[in-house]
């Protein structure tokens, strides 16, 4: 049997709840579940998943950001950042998840999808360290 | 201003001409690590062979772009690298330095030094895989590279530019013929890279020391990935090598490399692939493994005068297991290229050393790139020999032999004889010429096989001293006169009188 691509279940899935309301979008996912489990494919789940939340975004013109920073960062700072998020990739809608790391010093790391922009002091005085011993 | 105030400024200087660098980065996470693979889920837009970086340091390289993760070979150690960290792509092809700061070092597969000498300042980036110089810049294999090796040049001859393999059994001296073709490009304009793949570390410090003895060290840069160091290493190893000896090529050097050995290499690569899961074939061996050596080899070449007139010899060796060169490596370098040189374990228990199969042996570019003079003496030689051959199996049944098969089985056992030659002592081409003039003008025929090398020795250092016209002749013009040849006649006649 020819293996399902994890991106083709995404698809399937994605389609399949799309515009349920809440009792039947359980139903079908529990019954995608199922399917899961008796064609042995549990083993995707996590591609899947990673793949499902690629396409839903891709469909409803959503951005996920995550950012790390040192502080917490206030609304202004926030509202900014998704103005910009949503000029850059050219969506709707733009969200953020905040993470704390002390180690940045100051700045931000933004990551989105596989893309990093590392704003941090702390990557500043790593390539600083690179180009002085290099 | 003072010293101190000096660092200062140009400190200061320094770090204000550093670039800004948009630090828009791709990144994937490692999913899976095992046996050097790795496993990483995101960096979407990964080119193949690209370069990436772990969090420590080490380098890696993307062979399998899949469609939820990517594969990745470790080029170093991998036992620090776990699940959930980051994978940073580079944007770069994987390459290495390169450079005239390379020659007389040992290096790694990445070209970092080993030998504990210091850090390398290399003069450019070269990427490890590159495509093979096209058509148009090449031309026709017609300068010969001494070997020094008395059946090889003869017999076998070998051009710049061309690519022949040595193979045979384990123990039958495959590396001491690259050693001595190392050896022997002393002042013959010529850089040398011996890629060890596999290799023990104590092989590899023995012929480091050999070289260096033999002063050979000074045009040589050596290779090494050992059989510590992780396959991926070994899989890479020899296209570092030719990396290295295309810049020089570039700069209209040539260049003599020695891949010692392929069979390592393609095991090396059999390995990651089976990793990787690509489907194994013939001998678990996976389908692109021609493409491997193909690939590997067609970038020796020669160019042509409009591109800088350099080239690359290649030497791989190949070692066969019990004799069977019809196994699939051994195959696959054998067809692809220009001839081989195939050793055996009978002749090199007979004594017969260097144990060149001089039936099997060829050199499909052959006769183009030898010397003139040594041409006129090879040309008899290979047909003696081969008569040789065949009346020596078919007399061992009777013992009633004509006067003329006799004759030519004496001649064969001389030839033979003349042929055998310690290990590093390479023989340089006039001195070959001289002694194997007297084989084929009949000169030995009287002497006792038994005292033929000894006769050659003694002869070359009389010709030295009383054939300087010939020697001169065959050493600058690469033929003789008539003069010379007269002189030379004498010489030997002479020499045999207190010889006798």
């Amino acid at each position: 049997m020819q293996r399902v691509s994890s991106k083709h279940l995404a698809e399937i899935l994605l389609d399949s709840t799309d515009k349920l309301d809440e009792a039947m979008l359980k139903k079908t996912v529990k019954e995608f579940a199922l399917y899961l489990k008796s064609k042995k494919m549990l083993r995707q789940i996590p591609q899947i998943m990673e793949n499902y939340r690629k396409l839903y975004d891709k469909k409803h013109s959503i951005v996920e950001a995550q950012v790390w920073s040192q502080d917490r960062m206030n609304e202004n700072t926030k509202s900014h950042l998704r103005e910009s998020l949503k000029q850059r990739y050219k969506v709707k809608e733009a969200h953020i998840l905040e993470f704390l790391d002390q180690r940045l010093i100051a700045g931000f790391k933004i990551k989105i999808g596989d893309e990093v922009y590392d704003g941090s002091v702390k990557a500043k005085l790593e390539s600083l360290r690179q180009a002085l011993i290099g | 201003m003072n010293t101190r105030n000096l660092v200062i400024e140009n400190l200061k200087k320094e770090i204000a001409n550093f670039k800004k660098t948009s630090s828009v980065q791709k990144v994937g996470v490692v999913t899976e690590v095992f046996d050097g693979i790795v496993r990483v889920s995101g960096l979407s837009d990964i080119k193949s062979s690209e370069m990436v970086t772990f969090p420590n340091g080490v380098t890696g390289v993307a062979l399998n772009l899949e469609e939820d993760f990517v594969g990745i070979i470790v080029l170093g150690e991998y036992n620090n690298i776990k699940e959930g960290d980051e994978v940073k792509a580079t944007g770069k092809i994987l390459e290495v330095g390169v450079g005239e700061a390379l020659i007389g070092r040992v290096v790694n597969a990445l070209a970092l030094p080993i030998d504990g000498a210091g850090a390398i300042k290399s003069s450019a980036m070269y990427p490890v895989e590159r495509v093979a110089s096209g058509v148009i810049t090449r031309q026709g294999v017609d300068q010969p590279v001494q070997t020094g090796i008395k059946a090889i040049d003869a017999l076998v001859p070998i051009g710049r530019g061309q690519r022949e393999l040595i193979i045979g059994d384990r123990q039958t001296g495959k590396t001491a013929i690259a050693i001595d073709a190392i050896l022997n490009q002393k002042g013959q304009n010529m850089k040398c890279v011996y890629v060890a793949i596999g290799q023990k570390d104590s092989k590899l410090r023995k012929i480091e020391t050999r070289l260096r003895e033999g002063g050979a060290m000074e045009y040589t840069t050596i290779v090494s990935a050992g059989a510590s160091d992780p396959s991926a290493l070994a899989y890479i190893a020899p296209y570092t090598g030719v990396a290295i000896a295309e810049y020089f090529m570039d700069k209209g050097e040539d260049v003599l490399i020695i891949y010692d050995d392929l069979s390592k290499h393609a095991v090396a690569y059999r390995e990651i692939s089976l990793l990787l899961r690509r489907p194994p074939g013939r001998e678990a061996y996976p389908g692109d493994v021609f493409y491997l050596h193909s690939r590997l080899l067609e970038r020796a070449c020669r160019k042509n005068k409009d591109y800088g007139g350099g080239s690359i010899t290649a030497l791989p060796i190949i070692e066969t297991q019990a004799g069977d060169i019809s196994a699939y490596i051994p195959t696959n370098v054998i067809s692809i290229t220009d001839g081989q040189i195939f050793l055996e374990t009978d002749l090199f228990y007979k004594g017969i050393r260097p144990a060149i199969n001089v039936g099997f042996s060829v050199s499909r570019v052959g006769g183009t790139c030898q010397i003139k003079a040594m041409k006129k003496v090879a040309g008899t030689l290979k047909l003696d020999l081969a008569q040789f051959r065949e009346l020596e199996a078919f007399s061992q049944f009777g013992s009633d032999l004509d006067e003329a098969t006799k004759a030519t089985i004496e001649r064969g056992r001389r030839a033979v004889e003349l042929l055998k030659q310690p290990q590093y002592s390479p023989v340089v081409v006039e001195h070959q010429v001289v002694a194997l003039y007297a084989l084929v003008k009949g000169y030995l025929d009287d002497i006792a096989v038994t005292k033929i090398s000894e006769f050659e020795t003694g002869l070359i250092e009389y010709a030295e001293n009383n054939a300087k016209t010939f020697m001169k002749q065959v050493r600058e013009k690469r033929i003789w006169e008539d003069d010379g040849e007269a002189e030379i006649k004498t010489a030997i006649a002479d020499f045999k009188k207190m010889f006798v």
